[in-house]
Formats: structure tokens, sequence, C-alpha cells
């Protein structure tokens, strides 16, 4: 997906939808899995790059690496429509990545998960007045809790 | 428009104190007499329907919290409430208010005004009955369990200058049949919610993708389909989480299928051709001689495709070595002769044991 870096999140949005909105929908529509350049998915989150790349260094978002090219694999190490994904999802929020800082904003995608997880973030920062200690205790938590109910759902059978 | 209370204990024929086990096996049973693969032509409505309550009675039934939650709500479904609607009871007898977690309120369909938490969400099309969606659906607000308390009401009228904000996003599942998650299927879902701002109840209509592949546990963004948006903010999102449904001869384990596969000893020991059923219709397959039990044989590529790489999980069939409980005359002398002759001791490994045992 083609990535314009749009500056800082646009005030209001007439109509509920925003551009960001309209571009990753035509994105989900077509490959159905996500991936946003960092721009993308700060504007949709409704917060700063800065912030973005903040709570990654914190460790509350795991964004991922696109594969480098694979034999038969168009997509490249740019930001793909066709890059596979192989993380696991049945653990919840925790994406299975090597999790190291990445070395800029051109290598890193993020994916659906990450921008759940920064609204999610957002919510509880905003509405609820929680800073980054309290963040790190909640999503801990909110994360061993996916965990446990996954394994238990699996026990079911 | 009242719900009416749905019986899984006998949907699924236990008794209301059966243990995890009972539960397991009933439905293994159950569903594979009613799946609609075996169904005869004329019934496979009926069968498609019988297979759904069975799948969602094991939903809750298997699931400890769900079932300890469905067993409270039971035992006081018959208890009078004035003006309470359908719903017969907001509070157990006697029980602390802490036990209804998200189900407080008596909110119903009709719009009431429900309290926060999950019953402020109704979806239907999710694969699950209306009585599954109004007690175990578990919809919420950005997925956090027990949903939200009045603070997000609280924030948008403590300022002075409301400015835009993107509405809510909202979490639900959808069950998915296997064979669904394998081709990936595009199903009608509708989403029923209290507009904060104004009140009144809405309900929105759409359809979503669930991609090839799409493993238990994975979220499917919909976009646009959260709760609407803020003083002229983005509506949120809607995050669906894809369950795959029970299935009588399969599991699921991210792309892989499993199979559990019972074979007599002997087939274990000296090997043979078994037809094993996949998801793409039943093979042949080898077992080596010298299976053992618990061993799990292999189908490259015959699991859950992965994404667009053109790769699948894999198809494991697993062993299970069942013995007969009884046995002919002529068989009984066989085996007689079996142990005589084996020269096989399992347990000699084992430290010598002790003077009196």
């Amino acid at each position: 997906m083609s990535s314009e870096p749009t500056p800082a999140p646009a005030p209001a949005f007439a109509s509920g939808r925003s551009p960001a909105d309209a571009e990753a929908e035509a994105a989900h529509d077509r490959d159905e899995t996500e991936f946003f350049s960092l721009a993308v998915v700060a504007e949709l989150a409704g917060v700063n790059t800065r912030t973005v790349l903040h709570y990654q260094e914190q460790g509350f978002i795991r964004p991922l690496r696109p594969r480098t090219t694979l034999a038969g694999d168009d997509s490249g190490s740019s930001l793909p429509a066709e890059t596979k994904t192989e993380k696991a999802t049945g653990t919840g929020t925790d994406t299975a990545t090597s999790g190291d800082a990445c070395s800029g904003e051109s290598t890193t995608v993020f994916d659906t998960e990450c921008l759940r997880q920064l609204r999610r973030i957002e919510h509880l920062r905003e509405t609820c007045g929680v800073n980054d200690t309290g963040l790190r205790l909640i999503l801990n938590l909110l994360q061993e809790v996916e965990q446990l109910r996954q394994l238990r759902r699996q026990a079911r059978l | 428009m009242s719900i009416a209370f749905k019986d899984y204990y006998a949907t699924l024929g236990v008794a209301r104190d059966a243990s995890a086990d009972d539960i397991k096996k009933a439905f293994r049973k159950l569903a594979r007499q009613h799946h609609p693969d075996v169904a005869k032509d004329g019934d496979k409505a009926a069968a498609e329907e019988k297979f759904k309550e069975i799948n969602e009675a094991h939903e809750v039934l298997g699931d400890p919290e769900k079932r300890a939650k469905y067993d409270r709500l039971g035992a006081h479904w018959n208890e009078p409430e004035p003006g309470s609607g359908f719903h017969g009871s907001t509070r157990p007898g006697g029980g602390s208010s802490a036990d209804w977690g998200d189900a407080r309120g008596p909110s119903g369909f009709n719009g009431g005004q429900g309290a926060a938490g999950d019953q402020e969400f109704h979806f239907g099309g999710t694969g699950f009955s209306d009585f599954f969606e109004q007690y175990f659906s578990g919809a919420t607000r950005y997925g956090f369990p027990g949903g939200e308390g009045p603070e997000d009401y609280a924030d948008t009228t403590r300022q002075s200058t409301p400015r835009p904000r993107r509405g809510s996003d909202v979490e639900g599942d959808i069950l998915v049949e296997l064979e669904e998650a394998m081709h990936g299927t595009v199903r009608p879902l509708s989403l029923q919610m209290v507009n904060r701002r104004t009140g009144k109840v809405e309900t929105r209509e759409f359809q979503v993708r669930i991609p090839p592949g799409a493993t238990d546990g994975r979220r499917i963004r919909v976009p646009g389909q959260g709760e609407p948006g803020i003083n002229g903010g983005p509506d949120g999102d809607l995050f669906l989480r894809v369950r795959h449904a029970a299935h009588p001869e399969f599991t699921s384990q991210d792309a892989d299928i499993l199979h559990d596969l019972d074979i007599a000893p002997w087939e274990a020991v000296l090997g043979a051709e078994v037809r094993v059923p996949t998801l793409g219709g039943s093979i042949k397959l080898r077992i080596p001689a010298g299976s053992e039990n618990g061993q799990k044989l292999r189908v490259r590529g015959r699991g859950l495709p992965k994404g667009k790489s053109g790769t699948s999980g894999d198809f494991y069939v697993v062993l299970n070595v069942v013995l007969p409980s009884t046995v002919s005359d002529a068989e009984r002398s066989l085996w007689e002769k079996l142990r005589d002759t084996s020269t096989f001791r399992p347990r000699d490994s084992q430290p010598a044991s002790a003077s009196s045992n």
C-alpha cells in the first residue's frame, strides 16, 4: 500500500470517516490482512507518530518487520499488500515477532493488532486517565487473561 | 419481544451436574450424529439447526466460566420480577451483585436503558442464538472485560469545547465452521446498540468477510462498524474474533487440523491402511508398523491455508489405540498365546520393587 505520510491527525471529520480510514478500508477489502505505515496507524489511532514510537519503546505494541523477499514472493521489503502474516493470532494481543527496536520508520509495519492495541491504550489513557506505569500493568494483565482464556478454550475439546 | 430460554443441558442430553468429560463425550456423539454432512438431503436444514444448537450448548457448557453463569441464570429464570420484561431476574436471590459481572440491569431488546457493559451490544448472525448473544456474547468496548463504567460519559461532559473523537471500538465473537474457515466466507451480520448521544437504539447491518485460513482467535477489523463518532469524529471499528465452531471430527491449532483416530492394537503393531476424513474429503492413510499410542501422523498441506502465501498448515492424525473390552473365546486364547509368547515387558524399566510389594 502506498504511503504518503500524513501530518499530525486532522481535526474535525465531516462524515465520520477520515482519508486514512478510506485508504485503510480499500487495503482491507483488497487483501484482508492489514498492514499500516507508521503515519497511517497513527492517524487511525488518533495520535502523533511520536506517541506511537513511544508506545513501541515501552513495549506496549509490537510492530512487524516486513519479510525480505522470498522466492516467488513479490512483496519485497516495501509496505506490503501481500506479505503473509505468520503470527499466531491465537494468543491474543501478542504478536510473534522479534520485538527488537526497529531501525527507522520505513522498515516497520503495523498490523491490525497494533491498531487495536493503540486504540485501547488511548482509551485507557484519555478516558480513564491511566499513566504509563498503570498502562504497563493493565496491558500485561489483559494479555495474561487472554492467554489463559485461550488455554482454557483449547482444553474444552 | 421476549427471548426463549435455552435448555443447553437438555440439548446435550446430560444432567446438570455432568462432568466436563461427560459434556465433551455427549457433544462429540451428538455432533457426529447431526453433522449436516451426514444428514439425509431432506433433513438438511433441520440438521443444520440442530447442529447449531448442539454447538452452542457446547460453547456454553464446555466453558467453565460460561457454564457457571448459565447455571446461575437458569436457577432464577422463573423468578417473577415486575416490569423487567422477558428476563426473569436481575439478581440471584441471596447472591452478591458481584456474581453478575457483566449481566447488570434488566436490559432487553426493546431498547431499555441498559447498564454499561456488554448488554448494550446485540449481535445478530454471529452463529449464536439471541439467547446466547444476550448473556454470553462477551461483546465489549475495546475488548475490555466487564465493559466500561460511566467514566466515558463523564469525560465528554466535562469538556468545555467538545472536540471530535473517534467512537469506541466494539469487539465481539463470530462463530465460524471449519469448512468456512478453510474456504473463506462472507457473513451478514447485524449489530444493535444504544447510541449514547441520542439514547436511541440503532441497528446496522453489514457484511463481514472471513478470509480463507482464518485461524481461531484471529481478529478481523470491520472498519466503521463500531460506535458512532463523537462530535463529528470518525466511527469506531468493529473487531470480530473468529471462533472455530467445535467439529465432531476435527480440532484446529493455528493453521493445522487434527483428527483423533481410534485404532486396534494390531493396527498399531502391524501397520494398516485406513480411511480418514479430512475437510476436503476422505483420504487413505498408511499407519506404519510399530506405531505408538498418541503418535501423530502428518499429512502435509491439508490444513488451513496460510494467508496469501499459497502454503497451508498440515493435517495431523492422532493415533488412539483402543482395546476390546470383551473378547470371544477364540480371541481370548489368541491373546493368551500372545501373552505367553511375547517378550514385551513394558514395566522392565521401572526399579525393582522393594521387599514386600
